[in-house]
Protein backbone atom coordinates (compact mmCIF):
# COMPACT_ATOMS: atom_id res chain seq x y z
CA UNK A 1 0.00 0.00 0.00
CA UNK A 2 1.19 3.79 -0.88
CA UNK A 3 1.49 6.39 1.61
CA UNK A 4 -1.52 7.86 -0.43
CA UNK A 5 -3.93 5.04 -0.30
CA UNK A 6 -6.73 5.62 1.80
CA UNK A 7 -6.87 3.69 4.56
CA UNK A 8 -9.00 0.32 4.62
CA UNK A 9 -12.63 0.72 6.40
CA UNK A 10 -14.66 -1.92 8.32
CA UNK A 11 -16.73 -2.61 4.87
CA UNK A 12 -13.78 -3.53 3.20
CA UNK A 13 -12.74 -6.36 5.90
CA UNK A 14 -15.94 -7.20 7.12
CA UNK A 15 -16.77 -10.99 6.92
CA UNK A 16 -20.33 -12.44 6.09
CA UNK A 17 -19.59 -15.32 8.07
CA UNK A 18 -21.20 -14.50 11.40
CA UNK A 19 -24.81 -15.87 12.54
CA UNK A 20 -27.68 -14.10 13.44
CA UNK A 21 -29.62 -15.56 16.13
CA UNK A 22 -32.62 -14.46 18.68
CA UNK A 23 -31.45 -13.57 21.72
CA UNK A 24 -34.24 -15.59 23.01
CA UNK A 25 -33.22 -18.64 20.82
CA UNK A 26 -31.55 -21.32 23.12
CA UNK A 27 -27.18 -22.15 23.86
CA UNK A 28 -27.81 -25.60 22.32
CA UNK A 29 -29.33 -24.07 18.96
CA UNK A 30 -26.32 -21.94 18.71
CA UNK A 31 -23.77 -24.55 20.01
CA UNK A 32 -25.18 -26.67 16.99
CA UNK A 33 -24.82 -24.12 14.49
CA UNK A 34 -21.41 -22.93 15.57
CA UNK A 35 -20.54 -27.10 14.58
CA UNK A 36 -22.53 -27.47 11.54
CA UNK A 37 -20.78 -27.73 8.08
CA UNK A 38 -16.87 -28.30 7.46
CA UNK A 39 -14.32 -26.55 9.69
CA UNK A 40 -13.63 -24.19 7.32
CA UNK A 41 -16.93 -22.60 6.55
CA UNK A 42 -18.31 -22.33 10.12
CA UNK A 43 -19.27 -18.66 11.43
CA UNK A 44 -16.38 -17.68 14.01
CA UNK A 45 -19.05 -15.56 15.72
CA UNK A 46 -23.02 -15.44 16.49
CA UNK A 47 -24.92 -12.00 16.92
CA UNK A 48 -27.81 -11.58 18.88
CA UNK A 49 -30.59 -9.56 18.62
CA UNK A 50 -33.99 -8.22 19.72
CA UNK A 51 -37.30 -9.52 17.82
CA UNK A 52 -36.67 -6.09 16.05
CA UNK A 53 -33.40 -7.24 14.45
CA UNK A 54 -30.97 -4.76 16.54
CA UNK A 55 -27.97 -6.07 17.77
CA UNK A 56 -27.75 -7.04 21.63
CA UNK A 57 -25.13 -9.46 22.23
CA UNK A 58 -22.50 -11.60 20.79
CA UNK A 59 -20.99 -15.46 21.57
CA UNK A 60 -17.90 -17.01 20.25
CA UNK A 61 -17.84 -21.01 20.32
CA UNK A 62 -14.79 -20.25 22.88
CA UNK A 63 -17.30 -18.01 25.51
CA UNK A 64 -19.96 -20.37 24.79
CA UNK A 65 -17.88 -23.28 25.73
CA UNK A 66 -16.59 -20.79 29.13
CA UNK A 67 -19.98 -20.18 29.42
CA UNK A 68 -21.34 -23.87 29.24
CA UNK A 69 -19.18 -25.01 31.55
CA UNK A 70 -18.90 -22.02 34.04
CA UNK A 71 -21.54 -24.00 36.53
CA UNK A 72 -19.69 -27.21 36.53
CA UNK A 73 -16.43 -25.70 36.82
CA UNK A 74 -16.53 -24.87 40.74
CA UNK A 75 -17.49 -28.72 41.23
CA UNK A 76 -14.43 -29.77 39.55
CA UNK A 77 -12.42 -31.49 41.82
CA UNK A 78 -15.04 -33.31 43.58
CA UNK A 79 -16.35 -34.46 40.16
CA UNK A 80 -12.62 -35.62 39.05
CA UNK A 81 -11.83 -38.08 41.75
CA UNK A 82 -15.46 -40.10 40.92
CA UNK A 83 -15.57 -40.57 37.21
CA UNK A 84 -19.10 -42.37 37.17
CA UNK A 85 -20.10 -39.22 38.68
CA UNK A 86 -18.40 -37.36 36.19
CA UNK A 87 -20.17 -39.08 33.41
CA UNK A 88 -23.52 -38.40 34.39
CA UNK A 89 -22.99 -34.32 36.21
CA UNK A 90 -21.40 -33.46 32.67
CA UNK A 91 -23.75 -34.83 30.52
CA UNK A 92 -26.87 -33.45 32.18
CA UNK A 93 -24.79 -30.26 33.00
CA UNK A 94 -24.65 -29.61 29.52
CA UNK A 95 -28.03 -30.52 28.27
CA UNK A 96 -29.27 -27.91 31.07
CA UNK A 97 -27.41 -25.22 29.98
CA UNK A 98 -28.05 -26.06 26.40
CA UNK A 99 -31.61 -25.36 26.96
CA UNK A 100 -30.71 -21.84 28.41
CA UNK A 101 -31.62 -18.67 26.51
CA UNK A 102 -29.37 -16.93 25.03
CA UNK A 103 -29.57 -13.79 26.55
CA UNK A 104 -28.82 -15.88 29.77
CA UNK A 105 -24.87 -15.84 29.19
CA UNK A 106 -24.52 -13.75 26.20
CA UNK A 107 -21.86 -11.06 25.89
CA UNK A 108 -23.00 -7.71 26.16
CA UNK A 109 -21.67 -4.00 25.56
CA UNK A 110 -19.07 -5.05 23.39
CA UNK A 111 -17.51 -2.64 21.05
CA UNK A 112 -19.01 -1.99 18.06
CA UNK A 113 -17.93 -0.53 14.36
CA UNK A 114 -19.61 1.06 11.79
CA UNK A 115 -18.96 0.20 7.80
CA UNK A 116 -16.84 3.13 7.02
CA UNK A 117 -14.91 2.84 10.13
CA UNK A 118 -11.43 2.87 9.29
CA UNK A 119 -8.39 0.67 9.97
CA UNK A 120 -7.23 2.77 12.66
CA UNK A 121 -10.11 2.48 14.95
CA UNK A 122 -10.17 -1.00 14.34
CA UNK A 123 -6.75 -1.42 14.92
CA UNK A 124 -7.31 0.81 18.49
CA UNK A 125 -10.19 -1.36 19.22
CA UNK A 126 -8.36 -4.47 18.46
CA UNK A 127 -5.42 -3.70 21.27
CA UNK A 128 -8.07 -2.34 23.84
CA UNK A 129 -11.13 -4.93 23.64
CA UNK A 130 -9.26 -8.58 23.76
CA UNK A 131 -12.50 -9.21 21.72
CA UNK A 132 -11.63 -12.07 18.78
CA UNK A 133 -14.39 -10.33 16.60
CA UNK A 134 -16.44 -7.02 16.19
CA UNK A 135 -19.35 -6.69 14.77
CA UNK A 136 -20.45 -4.27 12.23
CA UNK A 137 -23.45 -2.73 12.75
CA UNK A 138 -25.90 -0.53 10.53
CA UNK A 139 -28.44 1.75 12.11
CA UNK A 140 -28.41 -0.77 15.13
CA UNK A 141 -28.66 -4.25 12.60
CA UNK A 142 -25.53 -6.17 12.60
CA UNK A 143 -24.30 -6.34 9.09
CA UNK A 144 -21.21 -7.77 9.10
CA UNK A 145 -18.17 -9.30 11.62
CA UNK A 146 -14.67 -8.05 11.51
CA UNK A 147 -12.40 -10.73 12.76
CA UNK A 148 -9.35 -9.42 14.70
CA UNK A 149 -7.07 -11.38 12.82
CA UNK A 150 -9.01 -9.80 9.60
CA UNK A 151 -7.27 -6.47 11.17
CA UNK A 152 -4.04 -7.63 11.42
CA UNK A 153 -3.93 -9.01 7.95
CA UNK A 154 -4.83 -5.44 7.01
CA UNK A 155 -1.93 -3.91 9.29
CA UNK A 156 0.96 -6.18 7.98
CA UNK A 157 -0.32 -5.34 4.30
CA UNK A 158 0.05 -1.77 5.53
CA UNK A 159 3.34 -2.35 7.62
CA UNK A 160 5.26 -4.99 5.69
CA UNK A 161 7.43 -4.10 3.23
CA UNK A 162 9.11 -6.52 0.99
CA UNK A 163 12.73 -6.55 2.76
CA UNK A 164 10.55 -7.14 5.75
CA UNK A 165 9.60 -11.32 5.04
CA UNK A 166 11.08 -14.03 7.06
CA UNK A 167 12.64 -14.47 10.08
CA UNK A 168 15.93 -12.74 11.36
CA UNK A 169 18.29 -14.51 13.53
CA UNK B 1 18.07 -23.25 -0.92
CA UNK B 2 15.43 -25.28 -0.41
CA UNK B 3 16.64 -27.63 -2.94
CA UNK B 4 19.46 -28.24 -1.17
CA UNK B 5 18.24 -31.23 0.52
CA UNK B 6 19.01 -29.20 3.60
CA UNK B 7 15.10 -29.36 4.71
CA UNK B 8 15.01 -33.07 4.80
CA UNK B 9 18.55 -32.87 6.27
CA UNK B 10 16.91 -30.63 9.70
CA UNK B 11 14.21 -33.25 9.98
CA UNK B 12 12.60 -32.17 12.33
CA UNK B 13 8.86 -30.32 12.68
CA UNK B 14 9.86 -27.20 13.49
CA UNK B 15 11.24 -23.97 12.00
CA UNK B 16 12.74 -21.92 14.18
CA UNK B 17 14.51 -24.79 16.55
CA UNK B 18 16.25 -26.24 13.56
CA UNK B 19 17.18 -22.54 12.11
CA UNK B 20 18.58 -21.32 15.28
CA UNK B 21 20.68 -24.57 15.14
CA UNK B 22 21.45 -24.24 11.66
CA UNK B 23 21.72 -20.99 9.85
CA UNK B 24 19.51 -18.16 9.08
CA UNK B 25 17.05 -18.77 6.40
CA UNK B 26 13.92 -16.80 5.11
CA UNK B 27 13.51 -18.73 2.00
CA UNK B 28 13.67 -21.89 4.42
CA UNK B 29 11.16 -20.34 7.37
CA UNK B 30 8.37 -19.24 5.05
CA UNK B 31 8.35 -22.52 3.44
CA UNK B 32 8.31 -24.52 6.33
CA UNK B 33 5.73 -22.16 7.76
CA UNK B 34 3.38 -22.88 5.15
CA UNK B 35 4.48 -26.76 5.24
CA UNK B 36 2.93 -26.85 8.63
CA UNK B 37 0.17 -24.64 7.85
CA UNK B 38 -0.63 -27.17 5.46
CA UNK B 39 0.02 -30.18 7.32
CA UNK B 40 -3.15 -31.44 7.62
CA UNK B 41 -6.47 -31.47 7.93
CA UNK B 42 -7.42 -30.31 11.61
CA UNK B 43 -8.13 -33.80 14.01
CA UNK B 44 -11.62 -33.34 14.82
CA UNK B 45 -13.55 -35.51 17.27
CA UNK B 46 -13.18 -39.22 17.41
CA UNK B 47 -16.80 -40.15 15.98
CA UNK B 48 -18.65 -42.57 18.61
CA UNK B 49 -18.56 -45.64 18.06
CA UNK B 50 -21.67 -47.32 16.78
CA UNK B 51 -24.36 -48.37 19.20
CA UNK B 52 -22.50 -46.71 22.12
CA UNK B 53 -24.45 -44.27 24.13
CA UNK B 54 -23.89 -40.77 23.64
CA UNK B 55 -22.63 -40.06 26.99
CA UNK B 56 -19.93 -42.92 26.53
CA UNK B 57 -18.97 -41.23 23.96
CA UNK B 58 -18.76 -37.91 25.26
CA UNK B 59 -16.59 -38.91 28.42
CA UNK B 60 -14.26 -41.28 26.40
CA UNK B 61 -13.05 -38.12 24.52
CA UNK B 62 -9.25 -37.37 24.95
CA UNK B 63 -7.01 -34.38 24.43
CA UNK B 64 -5.96 -36.47 21.77
CA UNK B 65 -8.70 -36.70 20.11
CA UNK B 66 -9.36 -33.05 19.58
CA UNK B 67 -5.94 -32.09 18.80
CA UNK B 68 -5.35 -30.21 15.89
CA UNK B 69 -1.38 -30.13 14.67
CA UNK B 70 -1.96 -26.99 12.35
CA UNK B 71 -0.21 -24.47 14.24
CA UNK B 72 2.89 -22.27 14.04
CA UNK B 73 5.98 -22.40 17.33
CA UNK B 74 7.89 -19.50 17.19
CA UNK B 75 11.03 -18.34 18.67
CA UNK B 76 10.49 -16.13 22.06
CA UNK B 77 13.56 -14.08 21.08
CA UNK B 78 12.33 -13.06 18.20
CA UNK B 79 10.84 -8.84 17.35
CA UNK B 80 6.98 -7.34 16.67
CA UNK B 81 8.24 -6.95 12.66
CA UNK B 82 8.86 -11.36 12.84
CA UNK B 83 5.71 -11.55 14.15
CA UNK B 84 3.70 -9.85 12.21
CA UNK B 85 5.09 -11.03 9.19
CA UNK B 86 4.81 -14.69 10.53
CA UNK B 87 0.84 -14.30 11.63
CA UNK B 88 0.26 -12.62 8.67
CA UNK B 89 1.64 -16.02 6.56
CA UNK B 90 -0.69 -18.20 8.83
CA UNK B 91 -3.80 -16.02 7.86
CA UNK B 92 -3.18 -16.39 4.49
CA UNK B 93 -3.68 -19.98 4.96
CA UNK B 94 -6.46 -20.71 7.61
CA UNK B 95 -9.36 -19.86 8.89
CA UNK B 96 -9.34 -16.47 10.18
CA UNK B 97 -12.08 -16.60 11.82
CA UNK B 98 -10.79 -18.72 14.41
CA UNK B 99 -8.19 -17.51 16.90
CA UNK B 100 -4.44 -17.92 16.40
CA UNK B 101 -2.29 -17.39 18.79
CA UNK B 102 1.27 -18.07 17.91
CA UNK B 103 2.72 -20.04 20.36
CA UNK B 104 6.25 -19.27 21.53
CA UNK B 105 8.97 -21.64 22.71
CA UNK B 106 12.92 -21.17 23.79
CA UNK B 107 15.59 -21.83 22.24
CA UNK B 108 15.64 -25.55 23.71
CA UNK B 109 12.36 -25.97 21.70
CA UNK B 110 10.52 -26.04 25.15
CA UNK B 111 6.86 -24.05 25.14
CA UNK B 112 7.37 -20.97 26.77
CA UNK B 113 4.04 -18.89 26.56
CA UNK B 114 2.30 -17.38 23.68
CA UNK B 115 1.29 -13.82 22.33
CA UNK B 116 -2.55 -13.15 21.03
CA UNK B 117 -3.47 -11.11 17.86
CA UNK B 118 -4.77 -8.33 20.40
CA UNK B 119 -1.63 -8.10 21.70
CA UNK B 120 0.80 -7.64 18.98
CA UNK B 121 -1.32 -5.04 17.34
CA UNK B 122 -1.86 -2.94 20.98
CA UNK B 123 2.04 -3.37 20.99
CA UNK B 124 2.19 -1.80 16.90
CA UNK B 125 -0.47 0.63 17.52
CA UNK B 126 1.51 2.01 21.02
CA UNK B 127 2.64 5.67 20.96
CA UNK B 128 6.05 6.42 21.92
CA UNK B 129 6.06 8.90 25.00
CA UNK B 130 7.75 11.81 22.85
CA UNK B 131 4.82 11.82 19.98
CA UNK B 132 1.38 11.87 19.58
CA UNK B 133 -0.58 8.96 21.38
CA UNK B 134 -4.02 8.64 19.32
CA UNK B 135 -3.48 7.07 16.05
CA UNK B 136 -3.11 8.91 13.07
CA UNK B 137 -5.98 8.28 10.61
CA UNK B 138 -4.14 8.39 7.20
CA UNK B 139 -2.10 5.63 5.85
CA UNK B 140 1.60 7.32 5.69
CA UNK B 141 1.67 8.20 9.55
CA UNK B 142 -0.02 4.94 10.08
CA UNK B 143 2.20 2.94 8.81
CA UNK B 144 5.04 4.78 10.17
CA UNK B 145 3.41 4.67 13.56
CA UNK B 146 3.33 0.47 13.43
CA UNK B 147 6.65 0.29 11.79
CA UNK B 148 8.55 2.29 14.41
CA UNK B 149 7.38 -0.82 16.95
CA UNK B 150 9.06 -3.51 14.51
CA UNK B 151 11.72 -3.83 16.58
CA UNK B 152 10.17 -4.72 20.17
CA UNK B 153 10.64 -7.36 21.87
CA UNK B 154 7.75 -10.17 21.67
CA UNK B 155 8.45 -11.03 24.90
CA UNK B 156 7.41 -7.85 25.97
CA UNK B 157 3.99 -8.90 25.18
CA UNK B 158 4.36 -12.29 26.03
CA UNK B 159 1.71 -14.31 28.24
CA UNK B 160 4.38 -17.03 29.93
CA UNK B 161 3.76 -19.55 33.38
CA UNK B 162 0.70 -20.58 31.07
CA UNK B 163 -0.99 -23.71 32.06
CA UNK B 164 -1.00 -26.53 29.40
CA UNK B 165 -2.49 -29.88 28.50
CA UNK B 166 -0.99 -33.59 28.44
CA UNK B 167 -1.70 -35.98 25.06
CA UNK B 168 -3.62 -38.08 27.47
CA UNK B 169 -5.59 -35.62 29.47
CA UNK B 170 -8.98 -36.89 29.74
CA UNK B 171 -12.33 -34.56 28.55
CA UNK B 172 -12.59 -33.75 32.27
CA UNK B 173 -8.98 -32.11 32.20
CA UNK B 174 -9.91 -30.48 28.57
CA UNK B 175 -13.40 -29.14 29.90
CA UNK B 176 -11.77 -28.11 33.33
CA UNK B 177 -9.15 -26.15 31.24
CA UNK B 178 -11.34 -24.05 29.37
CA UNK B 179 -13.50 -22.93 32.24
CA UNK B 180 -10.72 -21.91 34.33
CA UNK B 181 -8.93 -20.45 31.69
CA UNK B 182 -9.91 -17.73 29.35
CA UNK B 183 -8.25 -19.10 25.98
CA UNK B 184 -9.82 -20.11 23.00
CA UNK B 185 -7.02 -22.22 22.26
CA UNK B 186 -5.42 -24.57 24.63
CA UNK B 187 -1.52 -25.70 24.48
CA UNK B 188 -0.60 -29.45 24.58
CA UNK B 189 2.32 -30.29 25.29
CA UNK B 190 4.37 -33.73 24.83
CA UNK B 191 6.41 -35.42 27.57
CA UNK B 192 9.55 -33.11 27.17
CA UNK B 193 7.67 -30.01 27.37
CA UNK B 194 7.63 -29.59 23.45
CA UNK B 195 4.13 -28.37 22.06
CA UNK B 196 2.56 -31.40 20.68
CA UNK B 197 -0.92 -29.27 18.90
CA UNK B 198 -3.40 -27.17 19.96
CA UNK B 199 -7.39 -27.80 21.01
CA UNK B 200 -9.64 -24.97 19.77
CA UNK B 201 -12.47 -24.32 22.19
CA UNK B 202 -14.76 -24.61 19.25
CA UNK B 203 -13.30 -28.17 18.35
CA UNK B 204 -14.53 -29.17 22.06
CA UNK B 205 -17.74 -27.17 21.25
CA UNK B 206 -18.48 -29.36 18.30
CA UNK B 207 -17.44 -32.52 20.47
CA UNK B 208 -19.89 -32.01 23.66
CA UNK B 209 -22.57 -31.18 21.05
CA UNK B 210 -21.67 -34.18 18.61
CA UNK B 211 -21.32 -36.73 21.76
CA UNK B 212 -25.20 -35.08 23.32
CA UNK B 213 -26.88 -35.34 20.06
CA UNK B 214 -25.50 -38.61 19.02
CA UNK B 215 -23.02 -39.00 15.95
CA UNK B 216 -25.46 -38.63 13.38
CA UNK B 217 -25.70 -35.08 14.99
CA UNK B 218 -29.50 -35.12 14.99
CA UNK B 219 -30.90 -32.23 16.48
CA UNK B 220 -32.96 -33.26 20.26
CA UNK B 221 -36.92 -32.64 19.56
Amino acid sequence: MTESAALPRARDLMSERFLVVLETGTVGDVARAFSRGSPGTRPGVAFATDTQGRLVGMLTPAFLLRAILSVWAPRRFSIRTDLAATEEDLAALVRDRFALPIHDIMLRGMAEVEPDDPLSRLLRLSGEDRADCFPVVDNGTPVGAVYVNDVALAAAQLALRPEDQGIAL
Amino acid sequence: MTGTGLRERIGEDNIFYADNRLFQSTELALARAWSLVRAGPPVSARPAAPGSEPVEALTSLTADDLVSRRFLRFGHQHAMREALWLLSELLKHTDATRPHPLFLQDRDGRFYGKITVDRILRELASAREDTEQSLPAESGPLQARLRSNFTSPIRNVAITGMPTLERDAGLVAVLAFFAENDFAVAPVVDGDGRLAGTIDAAAVLGALTEALDGPSGKEEA
